[in-house]
């Protein structure tokens, strides 16, 4: 085997990956040549198997978190894991499909405003939350709480979503029922940036339904 | 290290919302969510970020659908939130990081010395890890999952492969520099 000539050294860069086991299967066993006859070469190799060694040896060392932990994982994640069974049982009803959710909540304050003139509506919007849902494409997830005291039998066929910076029309296909009592919606507003905060403002959602319109807004506050 | 998987019956009991499965869930991945939030957004906030990583996942549980490994699919999430926190903690200004170019590298290796004292080199480079910038430090700690492909990685840090693969190399030469300087 010829000594390597310094311009048949590989980089650095190259042997990093060789060491994470990521070098091109064709340049592998030529690196590993390499390496038995040039020091400085097999230097960097080994210095970055020893770098990967450590973290992994960082992680199996690793503390767990304290045991307070656990409960207040399973007691919170079973609240929210009912909420997710109800939240699933109307995407489905509205043929929506989603990869991911984390929502980052904010307000819960809402109030009804527009009634449809001559006649009450028979449901009432008595939550908005909302948040932002990692779904694709990630959009505006507006959470909302309905009651319908009067137990008629209520459709809702659109929802308008209204936000800082623009807003949505939706026609539900099908439309929603609400039979009676209270239940928790999720409309999807604008598509909005991944990376995006919420931005702070007025947001407003408008049902319109068998028996009247009903609209209800909520103001989020700039993000801690 | 390697992540257990869960075995498809205790997985099934999960995705119904089942205690004592949730339990078994909790066990087999605190540790390492754990690590992964104590190494990203620091010990302080740790415990709490790894509430909400394991709240998220038990909300996206009833979906999830086997098409990536239960471990793969749990540090995406873990990832993802653990980027969202440093977002939000630090603005959209500070996720530029400086890009060195190759060119000032410099050809740094770890003395043998190291290997002799191995408790107290495990002290440094993790001292040294934390202060990494955040996408070399998110590197470096998914690599410590020793099954994670450059792939996968890419994967869950929505980067090519070969950024990957750049990062990775930035991360160690910025490690081999830092416990020099340290030692
Ligand atoms: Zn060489």
């Amino acid at each position: 085997m010829p000594q390597p000539a310094p311009t048949d050294h590989y980089t650095p860069e190259e042997w990093s990956a060789y060491a994470d086991g990521e070098a091109p299967v064709e340049q592998r066993e030529m690196m590993r040549l390499h390496a038995m006859d040039c020091p400085d070469c097999a230097g960097l190799m080994r210095s970055y198997k020893e770098l990967q060694q450590g973290a992994e040896d960082l992680l199996r060392h690793a503390e767990p978190p304290r045991p307070e932990l656990r409960e207040r994982v399973l007691t919170t994640g079973k609240g929210a894991m009912a909420e997710e069974h109800t939240r699933l049982r109307w995407q489905s009803s509205i043929g929506r499909l989603f990869a991911a959710v984390i929502a980052i909540g904010l307000v819960i304050y809402a109030w009804n405003l527009a009634l449809s003139p001559g006649e009450a509506p028979a449901v009432v919007i008595n939550r908005v939350l909302i948040s932002r849902y990692f779904v694709e494409p990630p959009s505006l997830d507006y959470d909302i709480g309905i009651a319908n005291p009067s137990g008629r039998p209520v459709t809702i066929t659109r929802a308008i979503t209204r936000d800082p910076l623009g807003g949505e029309l939706k026609d539900l296909h099908p439309p929603l029922q609400i039979s009676g009592g209270k239940t928790a919606v999720h409309i999807l507003g604008r598509k909005v940036p991944e990376s995006a905060h919420l931005v702070p403002g007025t947001y407003e959602i408008t049902l319109v339904t068998s028996h009247g319109t009903v609209s209800a807004r909520t103001t989020v506050e700039k993000e801690k | 290290m390697s992540i257990h998987e869960l075995d498809p019956v205790t997985l099934y009991g999960c995705q119904q919302g089942d205690t004592k499965a949730l339990g078994v869930l909790y066990d087999c991945y605190r540790q390492p969510l754990y690590y992964l939030a104590r190494r990203m957004v620091g010990a302080q906030e740790a415990e709490d970020v790894c509430h909400e990583i394991f709240i998220a996942v038990f909300r996206s549980l009833p979906k999830f659908r086997g098409k990536s490994k239960l471990s793969t699919w749990i540090l995406s999430i873990g990832t993802h939130l653990c980027l969202m926190h440093l977002r939000q903690r630090r603005g959209p200004a500070a996720q530029t990081e400086p890009l060195e170019s190759a060119d000032d590298a410099p050809l740094d290796t770890l003395s043998p010395a190291y290997e002799v004292e191995a408790r107290d080199f495990m002290r440094r480079l993790s001292a040294a890890i934390d202060t990494l910038p955040d996408t070399q430090r998110l590197a470096i700690t998914l690599r410590g999952f020793q099954e994670m492909s450059y792939e996968q990685v890419a994967g869950m840090m929505q980067l090519s492969i070969e950024q990957v693969r750049a990062t990775l190399f930035r991360a160690r030469r910025n490690l081999i520099k830092r416990l020099k300087e340290g030692s």
